[in-house]
Order: C-alpha cells, then sequence, then structure tokens
C-alpha cells in the first residue's frame, strides 16, 4: 500500500489499521525525502531515490518543492527531477485520484509564500497534472513578470475552459510586460480549443 | 462560453500575434533562384558547428549575413570572410532580407523547428541541424509548413549523402541501404543501436550571463533557467530541455539511417519504452544510461538503442546491427579503432542487380540541398523524414521521462490513452516562440 492509497483510506474513514500503517511508512517517507535533498548523500544513492521518487507521492511535494531555490545546484537538480518523477508517476493512465492529489500539493506550495525559483519551477511541473480546479492558484501568477511565463506553460496545457477563461481574464488586467506574454499562450492554446468542452 | 471554431481561433490569434512575432517581411515570399543563380545564403547559429557548415557552404555559393545571439560567436566567425559580412543577433532580420535565398540553421536544438518554420514562412529554403524539433507538434508544423510554403529542406543527417565526394568516401552507407533493400539480410526484424552514454556535467554555480550572450534568446522556447555555464555553448546537448541527450543527437543519425535502408521514412512506432540512469552528479540531466525499444507493426520490427558500456561490438563510437532472416550487417556510424562505415566487403562493393532496387546516389548532402533548391526537388532527409527520425528520439526520451512504455499512434501521431504523454508530446513554448 503506498501513501496515497493510505491517505485515501484516511479519507475513506477506514481508520486505525492505515493509522497505524501510516504512521509505520512516514519514517521511511522522510528516509527517502532525505535522501533526495540531504546535504551529504552519495550521488549514486540520491538518484536512485530520485528514480523512484513516483511512489512518495504527495507527502513529498512540500518538502522538495522547498529546496527548488537550494544553494546546492545538485539539491536543486534533484528535488526538481524527483517532482517532475512524482507528476509523471501520477499522471499516469488509470491514476486519476493519484493525479489530482499530486496537483493539490503542488497548489498548495503555489499558495504559499515562496520565492521565485521555487514558484517558477512549481508552475511547470502542476501544468503536467493540474485540471480546472487548480486554474486560479495557476492564473495568479499571470500578472507577475517574472512568472508570467512558467504560469502560461501551466495554463497552456491545461485542458479545462476555465484555463482559457483565467487568461482571458489576466489579458484585460495587463501591464506591456505580461500582455504579450499571455496573447501568445491564446495563440498556443488554439490547437487544444477543440479539446475543450 | 460560446465554443470557438478551430478557424476563428486561429484567425483571430494569428492577428492578434503577427505584430508582436513576425517582422514585416517574414511572410514575404521571394522568388525563387533560377538553375544557373547563386544562391544566396544566411548562416543562423556559428558557434562550433554552425561555422563549420558555413565554411564550407560559402565556397560554393555566397554568404550575405551570419546570426548568433553570442557577439564572440559572430566576430569568429566573421574572420572567415574577406570582406564585411552583415551580422545580427536576432535571425529574423535575416529572414527579413529579401536578397537571402536559403537560410542554414544550427543553433542550439531548442530552436530548430521555430526557425524553420519562420524561415519557410518568410520564402527561404532551409538547411537545419538535427533534432528537427522539440517535440511532436512542432516536427509536425515544420512539415505542414513546407509543404504549405513548398520550401526545399534538407535536415543535417548526413548519413543519407554517404559516401560524400566532399567528405568521407569510405562510409559505404548508399551501398548498405541498396544491399537492404534488395533483401541481402532477408526480412530486416531488429535492429540494434548503441552509442556511448551521456557524460556527467560540472557542477557550477549560476551566475549573470556574459555580456556577449543574448541568455533570452540563447533559451528561445525553453523553460526560462538562470545562466550557467555548464548550459552552453556546446553543453546544451546534455540538457533534457535544450538538446535531449546523445539520443537526438547522434542517435538522430543512426535512425536515420535505419529508416532509410529499411524504407519506413513514413512510419513510426506503436510502442516505446525506455529505462535510463540519472547522473549522479553535475548538472547535465540526461541520462547517463538509456536503453530504448521501438516496436513497428506490418511488418514487424523492432529497434533497440543501448545507451551503456555493454556494447554488442568493438564499435564503442556507435553503430547499428542489423538482423535479418538470412544474416546481420554491422553498419558503424562513426570513426573509431575499429574503423568506420560497413566493413562487409561484399556490401561495401555492392552494385544493384539490373530491375532492382537502386536509391538515389546524393552527390554530397549539401549539394543535394543546393541541386533541390533550383530544381525544386526532394532532398534525400526532406522534413517529413527527419520529422519521423526526430519523432523516434522525442518518443525514446518522452518514455524514459515518463517512467513507463508508450502506446502510440503513428498515424495520428499521438500517444494512445496517456494524456499527459501527449502534454509532453506536445508542450508549449516559452512566450512569442512557438509554432
Amino acid at each position: 500500500m503506498n501513501l496515497h492509497e493510505l491517505a485515501k483510506c484516511f479519507r475513506l474513514g477506514l481508520g486505525l489499521a492505515a493509522a497505524v500503517a501510516l504512521m509505520a511508512a512516514a519514517p521511511a517517507l522522510a528516509a527517502d525525502v532525505e535522501t533526495i535533498i540531504g546535504e551529504d548523500v552519495d550521488g549514486e544513492a540520491r538518484f536512485e531515490a530520485v528514480h523512484n521518487a513516483g511512489e512518495l507521492g504527495t507527502e513529498a511535494v512540500a518538502p522538495l518543492a522547498a529546496e527548488l531555490n537550494a544553494e546546492n545546484t545538485l539539491i536543486r537538480r534533484a528535488a526538481r527531477e524527483a517532482l517532475e518523477v512524482i507528476v509523471h508517476h501520477a499522471g499516469r493512465p488509470g491514476a486519476e485520484d493519484e493525479r489530482r492529489a499530486v496537483a493539490d500539493a503542488l497548489a498548495e506550495v503555489l499558495a504559499e509564500d515562496h520565492d521565485t525559483a521555487v514558484q517558477r519551477e512549481v508552475l511547470y511541473v502542476i501544468g503536467y497534472c493540474a485540471d480546472q480546479r487548480h486554474v486560479d492558484a495557476i492564473a495568479a501568477f499571470l500578472n507577475d513578470p517574472e512568472l508570467a511565463d512558467a504560469a502560461c506553460f501551466a495554463l497552456v496545457l491545461n485542458p479545462s475552459r476555465a484555463s482559457v477563461r483565467a487568461l482571458v481574464n489576466a489579458f484585460a488586467e495587463a501591464d506591456e510586460d505580461t500582455a504579450p506574454i499571455i496573447v501568445h499562450a491564446l495563440a498556443q492554446k488554439a490547437n487544444a480549443a477543440l479539446d475543450i468542452e | 462560453m460560446e465554443k470557438l471554431s478551430r478557424r476563428s481561433f486561429l484567425k483571430a490569434g494569428a492577428a492578434a500575434v503577427a505584430p508582436l512575432v513576425l517582422p514585416s517581411g517574414v511572410l514575404a515570399r521571394p522568388g525563387q533562384p533560377g538553375a544557373n543563380d547563386k544562391i544566396v545564403l544566411g548562416f543562423i547559429g556559428v558557434g562550433g558547428w554552425g561555422t563549420g557548415l558555413m565554411r564550407q557552404m560559402k565556397e560554393v555559393h555566397p554568404a550575405a549575413a551570419i546570426c548568433d545571439v553570442d557577439t564572440d560567436h559572430l566576430a569568429s566567425a566573421a574572420t572567415w570572410f574577406d570582406e564585411d559580412v552583415d551580422q545580427y543577433g536576432d535571425y529574423r532580420r535575416v529572414l527579413d532580407r529579401a536578397d537571402i535565398d536559403a537560410v542554414v540553421i544550427a543553433t542550439p536544438d531548442q530552436w530548430h523547428a521555430i526557425q524553420a518554420v519562420h524561415a519557410m514562412e518568410a520564402g527561404k529554403d532551409v538547411y537545419v541541424e538535427k533534432p528537427l524539433s522539440r517535440t511532436i507538434a512542432e516536427g509536425q508544423a515544420v512539415v505542414e509548413t513546407a509543404e504549405r510554403c513548398g520550401a526545399v529542406l534538407q535536415m543535417g543527417t548526413q548519413g543519407r549523402s554517404q559516401p560524400d565526394p566532399t567528405g568521407r568516401s569510405d562510409v559505404r552507407f548508399h551501398q548498405a541501404c541498396n544491399f537492404i533493400r534488395n533483401g541481402g539480410l532477408g526480412q530486416v526484424t531488429r535492429v540494434e543501436c548503441w552509442h556511448p552514454g551521456n557524460p556527467i556535467g560540472p557542477d557550477t554555480p549560476d551566475e549573470p550571463p556574459p555580456s556577449h550572450l543574448d541568455w533570452d534568446m540563447w533559451l528561445g522556447p525553453a523553460r526560462w533557467a538562470p545562466y550557467n555555464s555548464a548550459r552552453c555553448p556546446g553543453s546544451f546537448r546534455f540538457f533534457m530541455e535544450y538538446g535531449g541527450g546523445v539520443l537526438r543527437d547522434f542517435g538522430a543519425h543512426v535512425l536515420s539511417n535505419a529508416l532509410w535502408f529499411l524504407d519506413r521514412d513514413g512510419d513510426g512506432p506503436v510502442r516505446v519504452s525506455a529505462t535510463g540512469k540519472r547522473p549522479p552528479s553535475g548538472l547535465y540531466d540526461a541520462p547517463l544510461e538509456l536503453d530504448v525499444t521501438w516496436e513497428f507493426e506490418d511488418p514487424d520490427l523492432t529497434i533497440t538503442w543501448r545507451q551503456h558500456g555493454d556494447f554488442p561490438s568493438d564499435h564503442w563510437g556507435g553503430a547499428a546491427l542489423y538482423h535479418g532472416t538470412d544474416r546481420s550487417l554491422l553498419v558503424a556510424g562513426s570513426a573509431d579503432e575499429a574503423g568506420a562505415g560497413v566493413a562487409d566487403e561484399e556490401v561495401r562493393e555492392y552494385e544493384p542487380p539490373p530491375g532492382g532496387v537502386n536509391v538515389f546516389r546524393s552527390p554530397g548532402h549539401h549539394q543535394n540541398w543546393f541541386d533541390c533548391i533550383k530544381s525544386r526537388e526532394t532532398p534525400v532527409m526532406p522534413a517529413a523524414s527527419a520529422h519521423r527520425v526526430t519523432s523516434l528520439c522525442i518518443l525514446g526520451n518522452a518514455a524514459w521521462q515518463l517512467g513507463r512504455p508508450l502506446e502510440f499512434d503513428p498515424v495520428a501521431q499521438r500517444a494512445v490513452g496517456d494524456e499527459q504523454a501527449n502534454m509532453l508530446l506536445t508542450r508549449p513554448g516559452r512566450g512569442p516562440w512557438h509554432v
């Protein structure tokens, strides 16, 4: 049983057994995340942990995201790649609940007060798993000149009418720095327009 | 919200975007050079490889302009001219020049498709380095644009012009192609390709870009990232976002040969799987080791790519082993101590039988492009073939990045039942840099 399935058990009220299992699993999760973003970790072990990060799921999102601006460039790289692995794992066919949960966790990071480097990388990865429910969290960055590119990337990939609406609304408020970026996102959205219901 | 039709959306989008993206001359369509005319060339990207192309081609046809986002590259390339040559930092200024007939694109890989599309829309013929595109969608746009504009596009997988009288005449790919197409191996069911892995990069700190480099233009459609000397110039190959590793570099050559030899240029795989190993240190993120399997149908064919130390022959520099129902053939792709090209004497001297298949013999990759610009015929590595080869590289990397096999529809050119895979295969470009 992976962490996401355990979390799902909680939501379904399946109770004590899941709680016990999660408590047992949490130290392992912490160890795996520490292997990815720890300072004194063997490189082979670090990137083996990155390779296997998919199963870490939502619980690992926040601690990994916090390292996206790490001083140590190798830790930064490992955190970014691990988040990509988590997003791609959650995005596999038939794993809708996992995909949504990971997108929720990334959207929570976007709602927090992080620096630009963190938010940029989170915007890039959330693009691959977000849906209509995450549009507002992403669109909040459309009028930030430093982050509008990344927000547009995520919204162009977003398969919802809400993403088009968010871009149009942001364009109405945009200044001379962000307006061209949003217009180009709308242009790129054209190819996906027929698929939007 | 009213649902927009594709046509109205595109029309409105194009009207809104064009003034922001395109210089006035880009949509013009100058006349093509006649059979006896010189072809006036522009060179976009004049780093190491681009300068090499420039030096060779300008001996045959005049070069009117060079372009690079790095003024050091421009200054260095300009020293190869006896007289002043026009220099630009923005490729759109080259495309604006009505006197330029054709452009040679040797920029970092993330730029290839966008610059090729814009060049063809400006009425230029195009020689573009491999790989053709970052994504499947970009590659499709290049193919569509080449057809719509009637442009002559040649991609720089020069193996299709070997032996090249102006290059390495010992590499007998043309003979190997004829041998295989005439059934010399029987039915080819499996091709094993291999190459050394990607290197481990340095661990250098981010820093402000140097004054001679326009970093934002260097990135172009790629995700924004802080400047780091590990990323460029030549090392861009080892980042997934720019070069995509040796699979998209040398792999494009080996896979170009495979599709050409087997006459499957219009085909694509139905299934792709990949496993790999991440670099344990440094900033490069392209996999050290990578194993990819592409499965084709009708007829069945399996192509594999092996990118680690366990090679099936002494050709460590990159090669392919073609397995037919009758026999196998080793075709080395680059020079190493075991030799280059095709060692088999029967194949090296092969002549097709009367009435047999005899594929067009290119007079040289550059010369073939020049000839086709004048004749308006199709060169040996046109957009459609270049796209199929590049698609193999893109799909191999995507299967590794996603961590799962892909079912692929080679006609629709979409992953089947995997929308996240399709996002990766069609991901948008940054800001105005999209097609």
